[in-house]
């Protein structure tokens, strides 16, 4: 079983106030995803051009103004849920991903720093530079890699490799600049050099297992 | 949607299970179902366009509702309008949101924060 209205289409019965309400609403349609905008944005227009004609010959302009408020409303929930639809999850884990680093961050510097500040002094040599490579190129590697992968320039799972590619020259240039810095004769420390290449590879290592590790399991190819 | 269960989707949204409501006795187009909605709660519920279809959408890819090709006589049809209808998943999804309201309706009266009708 079908129903009607029984009333004239909108077309047929427009006020200005109502043409103006349909203009208008037309242009906010743009809040919408281009697809949905595509698939539903004809009818959606013409739902509410119905319901600005029924409610304008009702109540008149303070029934339109409700129509409006209650529509705005309904627009920005809406249109938020579908911008969202679908991309919940790559958000919530974008925000976990957020979330640990700024803990991470908050530990290295309330807790591990103090520690590293207090005996750093009576380590080895090699062990120490080895913790201040290890700390300095982990800022740097997180750093590109977070941006890299919130501004999705690069997909998930090449963000590793190219995060070592990037930190690498960062690393080499700044060690290269330290070491002019120190005037002639610029020698290169070779115990840095390892330290640094060392804590590059650890955090490429760490970062590839990550990404391995959540990388979902695809199905079985059919018989 | 073969072999999915109507409960895999409950809790419905009220605006989803007002939508089945609206279809469950007739082919209605998006304003019709807003109409009726309207009506049935008293002015209520009020879908707005964007729940209205975000909703349709959603639910017409988990197979509850289905596009109808009938269309009314050119008098009273508007070639923009789409017309909708309850699938017969749709309609056990419903049933499934029905009942499990009405459990949730009896535990509130066997607590006595309802009356017994």
């Amino acid at each position: 079983m079908k129903t009607w209205d029984g009333q004239p289409g909108p077309g047929k019965s427009r006020g200005g106030g109502d043409a103006l309400s349909r203009r208008f609403y037309a242009l906010l349609l743009a809040a919408y995803p281009r697809e949905f905008r595509r698939e539903y944005g004809g009818e959606m227009l013409l739902v509410f051009t119905e319901r600005c004609r029924d409610e304008t010959r009702a109540g008149g302009r303070a029934a339109l103004a409700r129509v409006w408020g209650e529509t705005l409303a309904d627009l920005a929930l809406s249109a938020a849920r579908e911008r969202l639809d679908g991309r919940g999850d790559a958000v919530m884990r974008t925000l976990r991903t957020v979330v640990l680093a700024l803990l991470a961050y908050a530990f290295a510097l309330l807790v591990a720093a103090p520690l590293y500040v207090r005996y750093r002094g009576s380590m080895p040599t090699f062990a120490a530079t080895s913790v201040d490579a290890l700390i300095s190129v982990g800022v740097i590697f997180n750093f590109i890699y977070l941006l890299l992968t919130l501004t999705r320039r690069v997909g998930r799972a090449r963000a590793p490799r190219v995060t070592l590619v990037v930190a690498a020259v960062v690393v080499a240039s700044l060690i290269a600049l330290m070491t002019a810095s120190l005037g002639p004769p610029a020698r290169v420390n070779l115990e840095i050099v390892v330290a640094h290449a060392l804590s590059l590879l650890l955090w490429f290592t760490i970062h590839s297992w990550w990404v391995l590790r959540r990388r979902p399991v695809e199905p079985p190819a059919p018989a | 949607m073969a072999g999915r269960e109507p409960g895999e989707l409950l809790p419905l949204t009220p605006a989803v299970f007002h939508i089945l409501l609206a279809l469950a006795d007739a082919e209605r187009h998006g304003y019709g179902i807003i109409k009726e909605v309207e009506a049935r709660t008293d002015g209520a519920v009020r879908l707005g366009p964007g729940t209205l279809y975000g909703s349709i959408k959603r639910m017409l890819d988990e197979g509850m509702i289905e596009e109808s090709d009938e269309r009314p006589g050119p008098e009273s049809d508007d070639e923009r309008r789409r017309y909708y209808r309850l699938t017969d998943f749709g309609r056990r999804v419903a049933t499934a949101e029905a009942e499990r309201l009405s459990r949730l309706v009896a535990s509130a009266r066997a607590k006595r924060l309802l009356s017994r009708a």
